[in-house]
């Protein structure tokens, strides 16, 4: 187990959330974070001043250091960054020594009083030139860049507003700071910046940009907005020429857009996905159903599984998240909201099977215990006795496989007019279902699709149906990007071989999470849907439940109604109207199937070729 | 009388002020918070037999009110457990009620209000119970099933007595005293259970209880090294998957001082 895999609860454990700790991919010999993520030296040795190192880091998180609005005034400003680094180690591992390991707050560095007592005071203080002990390698370093680019990918400009408001007082503070006796004659938070490797080439762009009081609201501030917002491609970053951190992401998302408009990023192929011929052997091969001949194309789509490339997430990726995480589902760091006790209610009578139950009023066999009370009961006179004395069979254990398949292509990246994308709203929509499914202790398996032509039709796992819930598969659906096209009637097919052949439970249950556009290279319109009601009916003649759901879908759900039928489509505009409707839709749709298969017992579970 | 009990808040003053007032009490809490430890100190202090049941879904109103039993050919009534400390004026604590069928518990609804009497149906039997005896149930609102909770009739019924982990401060001299440990070792047991309390989101169904803390700081005091008792007592105790055990184990070993 790498320092990564073992020391993944310690970050998590300090903050209070969870907390990804990642490798970095630059040359660097000290950890550093962006406020969601820590990042390790590449190939982390695991010595003595690892975990310190990530303490460290997470204790900066916990305590704010990290806050965008005043970072903002540490770019561009090395020596400044590192005095701020070591006064706000010193504080958080003060302010947060309930929570932080024993021998971290005990050691010879952190055992002296903290100089400050909030994050502005270490901010004015650093802005000086007081003079400050060594920081020691494990407090590791700040990169004030990368942790503002990516709070501008989690919450847009609006990330820097406060830093606007503050500035004044900031700077205020900053002047008192310079002004007290230890500070000696410092420049306050007027100096000139002092270029780093973070200020050089295109990086400045930014730099200035973020530096514009102009840009804290406006137009300008749409505009980056909705680039940044726009559906962009994880598995296509470039590193920096001088590999620096954060910087390039926005600036080269500008030009990107630009130059290949929002239609050429929609049928961008994830890089990790260029079909040769050893992925081709590898892929699964599905039929597809020709509605113009009236027959299948057998061995027809490949569909091959692939991890989400979380080795791909590149620290410089610091402004990557698509603007769908300040949206419905969402909180301010990134994580999706946990699952409503309402849904959690609703689902929890899905899926039941029978078991025997002791004490009940019939049934198929005696019950010992309540048949000698009942005796005793006759033999003392009392009347009426209790007849409950026998054990029968009731539906009580579940019995309940769930496949959440999410549509990914690059339509559900489409901006609405009230500013949120389906695919925001489809991945937390995706998280609540899994996790209360899980939660109750159903078999789920989480799914993401999209398609370029036949050739490749690709499912991205979320997580596997034999996997413990836990962060990494709010991890797998932050690394998922819009992009692609939709081959539905290849997911469904999939998504049932999954449900048929490896998770295997009686009650089986598909839900599709789209926005309901069946399109990719010859597979539209009429073709498409039949083929899609083609593979929903094999799904349903082999014992599983096909179920669509739609978010904030408007007129094109019409399609998936057609397809699905309307009694087996839930389409709500917000998430969180769904916990309403769902046991009804589910219920429907493993009622339908069960009847089915009683009534035609001997229905294969053989998927055409 | 000292018990030894150390209080979080106001617990011990409410739990006295309802049993003079004749009102039944609702412990709702974690696991391994206190609250059966409570109900002991109180029942010691109060000078009051304790009968606890420790409910569950096939408990019924039968097991709790008394039932006859067939004896030589004769049939003999024997009391149950509710109706035992209702008769010796006690305090008559059902543990984890909700895991009892709503048709048991209705049962203690009489007794649960101004009414304060006991149905004994098969008797023939109206019992009143004395101003000593008090009824404490206890809940775990966030470990039982969904489908579980508790009836709002009986709910409305009861005086709630909410108890979180105490704060480290407490936390640590609950540890002292119990165990019988140095504050330093308490110390880094109590910023281990915080630590662990705050992995919500890592699939731990629970977090590690003061009660698992107490356990691990007694088997150290047993001469068991303290990550190894950490990772008998928190790790290996609290999860059952392999990748957890493990997170757990090294988070066990930074804390404890052996990492």
């Amino acid at each position: 187990m790498d320092a990564v895999d073992r020391h993944r609860f310690l970050a998590s454990a300090i903050v209070g959330r969870p907390v990804m700790l990642r490798e970095s991919h630059t040359d660097t010999s000290l950890a550093f974070s962006d406020g969601q993520s820590i990042f390790l030296p590449k190939s982390p040795d695991d010595g003595p001043d690892t975990w310190p190192a990530i303490a460290a880091q997470a204790a900066l998180i916990a305590a704010g250091s990290l806050d965008a609005s005043l970072l903002r005034q540490l770019v561009g400003r090395p020596a400044a960054a590192q005095r701020y680094l070591y006064l706000e180690v010193l504080r958080a591992s003060h302010v947060l020594k309930d929570r932080l390991p024993w021998g971290f707050t005990e050691r010879a560095e952190l055992r002296v009083m903290p100089r400050t007592g909030s994050a502005a005071e270490s901010l004015a203080l650093a802005a000086t030139t007081v003079s400050l002990p060594m920081t020691p390698d494990y407090f590791g370093a700040l990169r004030p860049l990368l942790a503002l680019t990516y709070a501008i990918g989690e919450r847009g400009l609006a990330a820097l507003s406060s830093a606007k408001k503050d500035k004044d007082k900031d700077q205020e503070k900053a002047r008192n700071g310079a002004a007290t006796p230890e500070s000696g004659a410092g420049a306050g938070a007027n100096e000139a910046p002092e270029l780093d490797e973070d200020d050089e080439g295109e990086s400045s762009k930014i730099l200035r940009l973020l530096q514009n009081p102009f840009t804290a609201g406006g137009t300008w501030s749409d505009l980056l907005n909705s680039i940044l917002g726009a559906g962009t491609q994880k598995g296509n970053r470039e590193s920096g020429p001088d590999g620096s951190s954060g910087a390039e992401i926005p600036v080269g998302r500008v030009q990107r857009v630009l130059r290949r408009g929002i239609h050429a990023i929609r049928a961008a192929r994830p890089m990790m996905a260029d079909i040769d011929a050893s992925l081709e052997r590898h892929s699964l091969k599905y039929p597809e159903w020709n509605v113009h001949t009236r027959s299948y194309r057998r061995e027809w789509v490949a569909v091959q599984e692939v991890e989400p490339a979380l080795a791909d997430a590149e620290p410089t990726d610091a402004g990557h998240s698509h603007d769908g995480f300040t949206h419905d589902g969402f909180t301010h760091h990134g994580q999706f909201q946990r699952p409503s006790p309402a849904l959690r209610r609703q689902l929890a009578t899905l899926g039941l099977d029978l078991r025997l139950r002791g004490g009940q009023n019939e049934g198929s066999e005696l019950d010992m215990r309540p048949l000698i009370d009942c005796a005793t009961d006759l033999r003392a006179g009392h009347s009426p006795p209790s007849l409950n004395v026998y054990r029968a069979s009731l539906q009580a254990r579940r019995d309940l496989a769930v496949n959440v398949i999410v549509d990914i292509s690059g339509s559900t990246g489409e901006r609405r007019p009230d500013g949120g994308t389906a695919f925001a709203d489809q991945l937390a929509l995706a998280y609540q279902l899994g996790s209360t499914f899980d939660s109750l202790g159903d078999a789920v398996a989480m799914m993401g699709f999209h398609s370029w032509g036949r050739g490749l039709a690709q499912i991205v796992r979320i997580k596997r149906h034999d996997e413990r819930w836990s962060l990494r598969v709010a991890q797998r659906l932050r690394l998922l990007e819009p992009v692609g096209y939709t081959r539905i009637g290849a997911a469904i097919r999939h998504g049932h071989h999954v449900l048929n052949t490896r998770i295997r439970l009686p009650h089986r249950l598909l839900i599709l999470v789209t926005d309901g556009i069946a399109y990719d290279q010859d597979y539209e319109l009429e073709y498409a849907a039949a083929d899609a009601r083609k593979a929903l009916g094999e799904a349903r003649s082999a014992g599983t439940a096909c179920v669509a759901m739609s978010v904030g879908g408007g007129a094109r759900v019409e399609e998936l109604a057609k397809v699905f039928g309307g009694g087996n489509l839930l389409a709500v505009d917000a998430v969180a109207q769904v916990s309403g409707r769902i046991r009804a839709l589910c219920r429907h749709a493993l009622a339908a199937v069960s009847k089915r298969r009683l009534s035609a017992p001997s229905a294969g579970r053989q998927r055409p070729r | 009388m000292n018990s030894g009990y150390i209080a979080s808040g106001p617990e011990k003053e409410i739990f006295k002020a309802a049993w003079s007032n004749g009102l039944p009490v609702l412990l709702k809490g974690p696991t391994g918070c206190g609250k059966t430890r409570l109900v002991q100190v109180m029942a010691e202090e109060l000078g009051r037999p304790l009968v606890t049941v420790a409910c569950h879904e096939d408990l019924t109103a039968g097991d709790l009110v008394g039932r006859f039993l067939l004896r030589g050919g004769e049939t003999v009534w024997e009391d149950g457990p509710l109706t035992r400390a209702v008769r010796q004026g006690g305090i008559c604590y059902l543990d984890e009620i909700v895991e009892a069928r709503a048709d048991t518990t209705v049962v203690i609804h009489p007794l649960a209000d101004h009414r304060r009497e006991l149905n004994i149906d098969r008797l023939g039997e109206r019992l009143m119970a004395p101003p000593e005896f008090m009824l404490v149930l206890s809940y775990n609102p966030g470990y039982q099933s969904v489908l579980k909770d508790l009836k709002p009739s009986t709910r409305q019924r009861m005086v709630a007595i909410e108890l979180a982990y105490p704060k480290p401060d407490v936390e640590e001299r609950i540890i002292v005293q119990e165990a019988r440990v140095d504050t330093l070792l308490a110390r880094q047991l109590v910023r281990l259970g915080q630590a662990i309390r705050a992995l919500k989101d890592e699939g731990l169904a629970e977090g590690a209880s003061t009660r698992t803390l107490i356990a691990t700081a007694r088997l150290i005091q047993s001469g068991i090294a303290p990550h190894v008792a950490a990772d008998a007592a928190i790790a290996a105790a609290l999860s059952d998957d392999p990748a957890a055990v493990g997170n757990l184990r090294e988070l066990s070993r930074i804390y404890m001082g052996a990492a």
